[in-house]
C-alpha cells in the first residue's frame, strides 16, 4: 500500500517537473531570497495583503529558504501563493507551503492557495499538519536503567531466573555424572585453551607488575621503619592470599566471561539455541557445562602460575629497592607461607570460577535477539563477573581470617 | 477416538509472546502425511505459532497433542520423545555456526541413537547426498551460500527420519531455481517416508504446488479466517482478506 502511495508521489512530481510552464511578466516585486541556483521566493505586500511569487528550481537537497525572513515583519491578514514562474520541484516545495500553512494558521493569516496547481495543493496535504503529531516513542526508555551495565528490569524476577539457571545447571551436572560419555569435551578443551594457555601472557604480566608495585610500595613505607626484610612477607602474603586469584579472576572474566556471554548470545541471534532445543539438547548441557568445567579445571592452575609470577615481580624490585638478596627473600618466603595461605588463593579461585562462568554464561543466555544485545551481553558478563569477584573477595578474606585459614 | 488420532492437534491453544495475545481459541488438526500450510500475513502469528507448537514457547492455554499424547503438558522426558520424533528447519536456517556440516547433521544422531561412528558418518553423507550436498561434509555453515544453508538446514531436520516436519519460510530470499529444488525435495521426503509436513509461508505459487490443506490466520480476528484445500479456500470465499492476499501476488497480465 505505502509503495504504491510512494510511486503515485513519484509520478506525481515527474508530470509535474516535466509541464512546461509558460514564464510570466512578475510586478515589480522585491528579492528578498535568493539561496540555491534559481529558487526565486518573492513577496509584495499591498495593504495588508500579500503576495507570494515562488518559482524556479526546487530540490530537497538544497538549502530551503528561511520563512521567517522571507515574510520579514510585515503584518498582513491574507497571503495568497502564486506559482506561475515554477520550473522544476521536488517534495520541498510542499514541505516549504505547509510549513507556511502551519505558520499563517498560527496567526490568523488567511492563507490562500487557488492560484497553485491542484497536484501541489494534494500533496501538501499529506504533511502532517503540525510536527508535535509525530510523537516520540521509546526514547524515555533507553535511559531508565539507573545502574548502568546491570539492568536490572525488576528485581525479583531477575533473581528468580538466576536461581533458576544455577539451579537447571546443577542438574544438568547431576545427570551427566549418570552419563559421562555425553559431556562435549572437545568444546571444554577448546575453552580451556582459551582460558588456559592464550591468557598465560597477560595473566602473568599483570601479576609480575602488580606484585612488583606491591613489593615497591611496601619498600618504602617499611625501609622508614627500618623493616625492610617485612617486604616480603607483605608480598608473598598479599600476593598468595589475595592478588594472585583476584588479577587471574579479573582477567578471565574481560576474557572469557565476555566471549562466553558472546558466543551463546550470538546462538542466540542465530536460532542455534532454539534449534538445539528442538533436537532434544538442553543448552545448558551442550553450552554451560563444557564452559564452566573448563574454566573450573583451568582457574586453579592460571592462579598458581599468577602466584608465582607475581612473587617473582615482588622480589625483583625488592632486590633492587631494598636490602634483601634473592636467598634471603627465598628463606623467609619459604618459612612464613604456608599451604593454607597457597590454598586460599585456590579455594578462591574456584569460587571466582564459578562466578565467571555463571556470570557469562548468564548473560549470553538473557540477550535480546539483536546484534546489540550481543554487545550488551558481553559488556554486562565483565561487569557482572567483576562486580561478584569483589564482592565475593570482600566477604572470602575475612572469614578465611576468622576460620585460621 | 476410534481411529488413529491426527499427527497434530491443537485444542483451544491461546498464545502470543510477553503479554500479548496474537491467537485466540486455535483449533485444527493435522493428518498424517498431509502438507498442512499456515498462511496469513505478516504478524499474524505464524512464526509465532510455529513456535509453541515445536515447544520454544508456553501457550497461555490449551493443549498440543501429537499422535494423541499430550505434548503442552507433559513430563520432560516424555517431551524429549515427541521433540526426536519432528525436525524443525528455521526461517533463518539456525545451523550450529561452530560446526561443520557433518558435525551438524550428526550430533541429533549422537543424542537420539545408539549408531556408531562409523554409521554416522555414513548416514550423514546419505543425508547430505538428499539434499544435493554431496561432498560438503567439512564446510561450515558460513563458507556456504544462502540456498546451500538452507538445504543443509533441511538435511538436519530430516536426519532423525522425523515423522513430522516443520517448515519456517524454507524458500524465503531463495532464487526460484533453488526454492522450486526445495519444494521437490520436500515432496519426495512426503513420498518416501510418508512424513507429515507443516510449512509456514506466504508465497502463492508454493501454497498451490504443495499444500494438501491449510489454515490462514489473521491478526485482527486472532485466529483461522479459512480452512481447507488451498483452490478452495481461495475460489470459494469471498472474504476480502482472503481475496486480497490469494490475489496480491497474481502476474497482473
Amino acid at each position: 500500500m505505502a509503495e504504491i502511495e510512494h510511486r503515485q508521489l513519484l509520478t506525481d512530481l515527474n508530470t509535474l517537473a516535466t509541464e512546461a510552464k509558460e514564464p510570466k511578466a512578475l510586478p515589480n516585486a522585491q528579492v528578498m531570497q535568493s539561496e540555491g541556483q534559481r529558487r526565486q521566493v518573492k513577496i509584495d505586500v499591498q495593504s495588508g495583503h500579500a503576495t507570494l511569487w515562488i518559482g524556479g528550481v526546487w530540490r530537497l537537497v538544497e538549502p530551503l529558504p528561511d520563512w521567517s525572513s522571507v515574510v520579514g515583519e510585515e503584518s498582513v491578514d491574507r497571503l495568497v501563493v502564486r506559482t506561475d514562474r515554477l520550473e522544476h520541484w521536488d517534495s520541498s516545495l510542499p514541505l516549504f507551503l505547509n510549513e507556511m500553512e502551519d505558520w499563517c494558521r498560527e496567526r490568523d493569516i488567511d492563507f490562500v492557495t487557488d492560484e497553485v496547481p491542484a497536484e501541489l495543493r494534494q500533496l501538501m496535504s499529506r504533511f502532517p499538519k503540525l510536527n508535535r503529531s509525530i510523537q516520540k516513542r521509546s526514547e524515555e526508555a533507553s535511559v531508565v536503567f539507573p545502574w548502568p551495565g546491570l539492568g536490572f528490569p525488576t528485581i525479583g524476577a531477575e533473581i528468580k531466573a538466576i536461581l533458576a539457571f544455577i539451579g537447571n545447571t546443577f542438574l544438568s551436572f547431576v545427570s551427566l555424572l549418570t552419563r559421562p560419555g555425553r559431556f562435549r569435551w572437545r568444546d571444554c578443551l577448546i575453552e580451556m585453551v582459551q582460558c588456559g594457555p592464550h591468557a598465560l601472557f597477560i595473566v602473568g604480566l599483570l601479576s609480575f607488575l602488580i606484585g612488583g608495585t606491591l613489593s615497591f610500595q611496601g619498600a618504602i613505607q617499611l625501609e622508614q621503619l627500618g623493616a625492610d626484610i617485612y617486604v616480603v612477607d607483605l608480598v608473598s602474603l598479599a600476593v598468595m592470599r589475595e592478588i594472585g586469584a583476584l588479577i587471574t579472576a579479573v582477567v578471565l572474566a574481560g576474557r572469557t566471561g565476555a566471549a562466553f556471554a558472546a558466543q551463546i548470545a550470538n546462538m542466540k541471534v542465530g536460532g542455534e539455541i532454539d534449534a538445539l532445543e528442538t533436537v532434544g539438547i538442553p543448552s545448558i548441557d551442550f553450552l554451560v557445562l563444557p564452559r564452566l568445567i573448563a574454566l573450573l579445571l583451568m582457574m586453579p592452575l592460571m592462579t598458581l602460575y599468577a602466584d608465582c609470577l607475581g612473587m617473582i615481580g615482588g622480589l625483583m624490585v625488592a632486590l633492587s629497592t631494598v636490602d634483601v638478596s634473592a636467598l634471603e627473600f627465598w628463606v623467609k618466603a619459604k618459612a612464613l607461607l604456608g599451604l593454607n595461605d597457597v590454598g586460599l588463593g585456590i579455594i578462591k579461585s574456584i569460587i571466582f570460577a564459578l562466578l565467571i562462568g555463571f556470570a557469562g554464561c548468564y548473560r549470553g543466555f538473557q540477550s535480546e535477539r539483536t546484534s546489540a544485545g550481543v554487545g550488551a551481553a558481553a559488556t554486562s558478563a565483565v561487569v557482572t563477573g567483576i562486580l561478584l569477584i569483589i564482592v565475593a573477595n570482600a566477604i572470602l578474606s575475612p572469614i578465611a581470617k576468622i576460620l585460621g585459614i | 477416538m476410534e481411529s488413529t488420532p491426527p499427527a497434530i492437534e491443537s485444542d483451544r491453544l491461546h498464545c502470543g509472546y510477553e503479554n500479548v495475545v496474537l491467537l485466540k481459541d486455535l483449533s485444527f488438526s493435522v493428518t498424517s502425511g498431509e502438507v498442512f500450510f499456515i498462511i496469513g500475513q505478516n504478524g499474524c502469528g505464524k512464526s509465532t505459532l510455529l513456535r509453541h507448537l515445536v515447544g520454544l514457547q508456553e501457550p497461555f492455554s490449551g493443549t498440543i497433542r501429537y499422535f494423541g499424547a499430550n505434548f503442552t503438558d507433559c513430563e520432560p522426558s516424555g517431551r524429549l520423545e515427541l521433540l526426536k520424533r519432528f525436525g524443525v528447519l528455521f526461517q533463518n536456517d539456525a545451523l550450529w555456526s561452530s560446526m561443520d556440516l557433518s558435525q551438524n547433521l550428526a550430533l541429533p544422531m549422537e543424542e537420539h541413537t545408539n549408531i556408531t561412528p562409523g554409521m554416522r558418518a555414513k548416514m550423514v553423507s546419505f543425508k547430505l547426498e538428499q539434499v544435493g550436498l554431496k561432498g560438503y561434509e567439512t564446510y561450515f555453515p558460513r563458507e556456504l551460500s544462502g540456498g546451500m544453508r538452507k538445504r543443509a538446514a533441511l538435511a538436519r531436520a530430516i536426519a532423525l527420519d522425523p515423522e513430522i516436519i516443520f517448515l519456517d519460510e524454507p524458500t524465503v530470499g531463495l532464487d526460484p531455481v533453488t526454492a522450486r529444488r526445495i519444494n521437490e525435495l520436500i515432496l519426495r521426503i512426503r513420498e518416501q517416508l510418508g512424513t507429515t509436513i507443516v510449512i509456514v509461508s506466504h508465497i502463492l505459487s508454493h501454497i498451490f504446488a504443495l499444500a494438501d490443506r491449510l489454515i490462514f490466520l489473521d491478526r485482527k480476528q486472532q485466529g483461522v479466517i479459512a480452512e481447507g484445500a488451498p483452490r478452495q479456500v481461495a475460489n470459494s470465499n469471498d472474504d476480502p482478506r482472503i481475496t486480497e492476499f490469494f490475489h496480491q501476488q497474481l502476474p497482473s497480465k
